[in-house]
């Protein structure tokens, strides 16, 4: 992954991490909802602070054209809606 | 304007998360726990708003030897009125014996509505239009939901309370207030078909959009507590004691969390009656008073939100 990719993937774990009950290891394969990673609070408050953080919109059928729900997946449409994302300070 | 007294009622019928299984797929484990909520109550089908409203009338003014003479003033605030006209307000004094005396009005908000109205009381106490009044919240929203809507069916029960207020001086009731709305998100929480607007295409079930409501929830709730706090220069260790609109476990953990408050300080009292609407507050109010009543010059924040979208935060002091 590109540097700004590897930058997007650790912080969707630390938002996982600190915001969800996740309790299995970030990887981009990850499917968070098939594979019952998360319930649909966690889901729905993983959304929003990726919202807040990338400040970017993600619509409901965004997550389902893009299968958001799979770490890699929301990777790149991070880096497609933010290429600018400056990364944490 | 001060607090003098609270009574709610609950209607006789009780949803169970287990009833609920049997008949659509909810997970149990998942609304016990996350949810927070394990049972609601429902209005019967031939039970009015207007019912519900008298029984906890009756109950404040029995429980307080309130004559009901001395009310002055009537809000009723309800999203589920038994008619487009007359109010739910006008019914209510009538059958709860109020003086023809007194103002009665309804006020159609939601969760954000106890709050709103405690705000509205106030100002007309202070404007000397009565000197006690009553606030009654009322729903049903059971009768606005989809029977197979789990979103919603679990979460929402009915309810009624009333609150009694009276005149204070400061520095002790209700001391500040900070309310807003956004009517861009109208349609995030919405009865369609329920007033002059009609639309065939649309359901006439009530419709949840649970993903905005909660990330309104968890933004503009923090912010609002956050601006009247700094308006009295006090910071959230400060208060003694937060009762948010009792909208579900999860999101009131997400609220707490972003404010920073102590979990001795935050109340979630929700598990057996559900989000009762404009009756959360009040009801988890005088359920934890009376476990465990306050000290004078203790400090409440009492905060709702929720449809309009709309939202409202007080400071009372004890």
């Amino acid at each position: 992954m590109s540097p700004s990719a590897d930058a997007i993937q650790a912080e969707l774990t630390r938002i996982l991490q600190e915001n969800t009950s996740l309790r299995l290891p970030v990887t981009p394969d990850l499917a968070l909802l098939s594979a019952r990673a998360l319930d649909s609070m966690d889901f729905m408050n993983y959304i929003t602070v990726v919202e807040e953080r990338f400040h970017v919109t993600v619509s409901d059928a965004e997550i389902a054209e893009h299968r958001l729900g799979v770490v890699r997946n929301m990777v790149e449409f991070l880096h497609r809606k933010n290429p600018a994302w400056p990364g944490r300070a | 304007m001060r607090i003098l007294g609270l009574a709610h009622y609950l209607p006789s019928t009780v949803v169970t998360n287990a009833s609920l299984q049997a008949r659509i797929d909810v997970d149990q484990e998942f609304l016990d726990a996350k949810i927070g909520i394990s049972e609601r109550w429902v209005a019967g089908p031939d039970e009015s708003s207007t019912d519900m409203a008298c029984q906890a009338v009756a109950r404040l003014l029995r429980l307080h030897d309130l004559p009901p003479t001395s009310i002055g003033l009537l809000v009723v605030c309800t999203q589920s009125p038994d008619y487009r006209l007359p109010t739910t307000a006008c019914l209510v004094q009538h059958r709860s014996g109020l003086p023809t005396t007194c103002l009665a009005f309804d006020v159609n908000l939601g969760c954000s509505g106890y709050v709103y109205c405690l705000t509205l009381i106030s100002a007309c106490l202070r404007a000397g239009m009565a000197h006690h009044a009553l606030l009654v919240t009322v729903d049903q929203y059971s009768k606005l939901l989809d029977p197979q809507d789990k979103h919603t069916v679990s979460i929402f029960g009915d309810a009624a309370s009333c609150t009694w207020l009276g005149d204070s001086s400061a520095p002790r009731g209700l001391i500040d207030w900070d309310l807003g709305t956004d009517g861009s998100g109208a349609l995030s929480l919405i009865a369609h078909n329920s007033g002059v607007v009609r639309d065939s295409a649309k359901s006439s079930y009530l419709q949840m959009n649970g993903r905005e409501i909660f990330k309104f929830s968890i933004e503009a709730v923090p912010q609002c507590v956050n601006r009247l706090l700094a308006r009295s220069q006090l910071n959230v260790d400060q208060i003694d004691l937060f009762v948010f609109h009792q909208a579900n476990r999860y999101m009131l953990k997400e609220i707490q969390k972003r404010l920073g408050i102590r979990d001795e300080r935050m109340l979630i009292d929700l598990q057996h009656t559900g989000n009762t609407v404009s009756s959360s507050i009040p009801i988890a109010l005088e359920r934890r008073l009376a476990s465990r009543p306050l000290p004078a010059g203790s400090r409440i924040v009492l905060c709702g939100f929720g449809v309009g979208l709309s939202w409202g935060s007080v400071l009372y002091v004890v």
